[in-house]
């Protein structure tokens, strides 16, 4: 096995650990408190907490993935490309807006807790999964695609048989940035009541408590880096299964 | 057969083909000749309506095919393309079975056609089937490529350069093969290159294409001794002419009485090579073998003959 997969399997296992039985950290914590500060985090289950940060980052990855694919494949089609340049500055302003501002926006509407961060989340995701999607379906090769057609196939046979299975690690790579994305601004829906990890770290800055912050950042921190290396994983291992590896990950 | 009729492809104003006349042969090969931007595979892409004419008409066995869905006139005409254009995600046997699936065959139809075709094209099936193109040579890549063409028995194949990639050796090999395969199948081919000598070797006629007009096409002994236009004679390489004549016939037809010293050639093989081993062996007759036995000669003065221009 490589060192990279140990170090790996290492930092899945301390975070598990970390996650089921936090008391066994209280030590190490500990040397961050003052003043006879709670070492680990009190106000509720860690575990329950990563779970429902984590369950927020999929919802809104799943639903910018339907969505953002959804309109690449629109766009990509005959009848809907007259609208790839609206869907692209659409895509784009869900980038350029701060979620902060779009959390900010959206707590009127939504009210308080989970929603408005799902709706940050998602608008967020969308660009970098689209714009990804764009890229592998519009640069197949071309041999493929031209025999796809003077075999006969239709339009939807083309898409669905040879055009997203082909797409689909550039899709991935879109979804890996998207969800290490989500991940990390997740947190900041704990500013609007969402039960995420920023919970951990806005207790931990209130009541100036290092050890608060660093257990909620060193969580999500891990689960970013084990999330996009095993996405990565599973990119290179279709790259390889259609013997595209030649062919540059966007 | 398929008759081209007046056939005309404009892109914005520039004329790609322009007004071409056509007929190809049942159970012929035709092959289209011309440098690149001559407007052949545009020619050929029209027949599948890959390209839509802007104006004319081709018919397929008399049926006009703007007429036909383009979908189902492509699943019965074989398309083979250089680089092989093989699905990479999918497996040699999944690659060749996807015009049959198409159609809907039956599962148990499609893999004994999957099989029969690799046997056909050499390559074992319960080797190659499970393989993923990327795993297999150039070579080998092509010829799935034209099974995959002719899995669902096309009565017309249609190819675009498709040796344009492959080394000599493997490149003559393939052209063999195709030409077992036609006669075999009795398929239509139309083939688009802009090698002659490929065009000569596989041609019943040869259509010559430049600037997208027809310039001539004809037989490939006719446009070797008759050369519409300088063009024409250009492509043919005026130096070579006497031997690409040569190339056209074979040892068998030429064989005179009598027994030439030496090592012998095979009845089977082009005049052309016959008289290149006369050259090199400074003989001025070869015996020529069949089946194993010497059954005459073929001599030099015979061949210098035969290489003059036809009158």
């Amino acid at each position: 096995m490589k060192i990279g997969n140990v170090i790996r399997l290492v930092a899945l296992a301390v975070l598990l650990l970390l996650l089921v039985s936090p008391d066994l950290f209280s030590g190490f914590f500990g040397l961050f408190t003052k003043n006879n500060q709670p070492a680990i985090y009190n106000q509720g289950n860690l575990l329950d907490i990563t779970l429902n940060h984590l369950t927020i980052v999929l919802a809104a990855t799943v639903a910018s993935t339907v969505i953002a694919v959804g309109l690449a494949i629109i766009v990509t089609r005959p009848f809907g490309a007259e609208f790839l340049p609206l869907s692209r500055s659409l895509a784009n302003i869900g980038q350029t807006f701060p979620p902060v501002a779009v959390l900010a926006l959206a707590v009127p509407m939504l009210g308080f807790g989970t929603a408005p961060t799902l709706v940050a989340l998602f608008l967020y995701g969308l660009l970098p999964i689209f714009e990804n999607t764009l890229t592998g379906l519009t640069n197949l090769p071309p041999s493929v695609t031209d025999a796809a057609k003077g075999m006969g196939m239709t339009g939807w046979q083309r898409l669905i048989k040879v055009e997203l299975p082909l797409a689909l690690p550039v899709i991935l790579a879109g979804i890996r940035l998207s969800v290490v994305i989500s991940l990390a601004t997740a947190t900041i829906g704990s500013t609007v009541a969402a039960r995420t990890l920023g919970e951990v770290i806005i207790a931990g800055l209130l009541s100036s408590n290092t050890a608060f912050v660093l257990q909620g950042g060193l969580i999500v921190g891990v689960l970013a880096v084990l999330i996009y290396d095993a996405l990565s994983a599973l990119e290179r291992w279709l790259m390889a299964r259609t013997g595209q590896l030649g062919r540059a990950a966007a | 057969m398929i008759e081209i009729d007046d056939i005309t492809k404009s892109y914005s104003g520039t004329v790609v083909v322009d007004h071409v006349n056509l007929t190809i042969e049942p159970r012929s090969i035709c092959v289209v000749v011309g440098t690149s931007g001559s407007g052949k595979t545009t020619l050929m892409r029209m027949i599948n309506k890959l390209v839509e004419p802007t104006s004319g008409h081709i018919r397929i066995d008399g049926e006009d095919i703007a007429g036909i869905p383009a979908y189902e006139l492509r699943r019965r005409i074989g398309y083979a393309i250089q680089g092989h254009g093989l699905f990479p995600h999918r497996t040699v046997g999944q690659n060749v079975a996807t015009v049959p699936k198409l159609l809907g065959w039956d599962k148990k139809k499609i893999a004994d056609r999957v099989d029969e075709l690799l046997s056909l094209f050499q390559l074992d099936p319960a080797e190659f089937r499970d393989r993923l193109p990327h795993e297999l040579s150039g070579g080998q890549q092509q010829r799935v490529g034209v099974a995959r063409a002719l899995a669902a028995s096309p009565n017309i194949l249609l190819m675009d350069e498709p040796y344009g990639a492959l080394d000599p050796v493997i490149r003559a090999k393939a052209q063999e093969d195709l030409l077992s395969i036609q006669r075999k199948f009795g398929t239509t081919v139309v083939l688009v290159t802009h090698d002659m000598e490929e065009a000569i070797h596989l041609g019943d006629t040869i259509a010559v294409m430049d600037k997208g007009k027809l310039l001539q096409c004809a037989k490939p002994a006719e446009i070797i001794a008759n050369p519409a236009t300088p063009f024409v004679a250009e492509l043919i390489g005026t130096s070579e002419r006497p031997f690409r004549l040569l190339s056209l016939a074979k040892v068998a037809d030429h064989i005179e009485a009598g027994e030439g010293a030496g090592e012998p050639i095979e009845a089977g093989a082009s005049l052309r090579d016959a008289y290149a081993e006369l050259l090199w062996s400074g003989r001025p007759a070869l015996p020529v073998r069949r089946d194993g036995q010497v059954v005459g000669q073929v001599t030099l003065d015979a061949l210098s003959r035969l290489a003059a221009r036809p009158q």
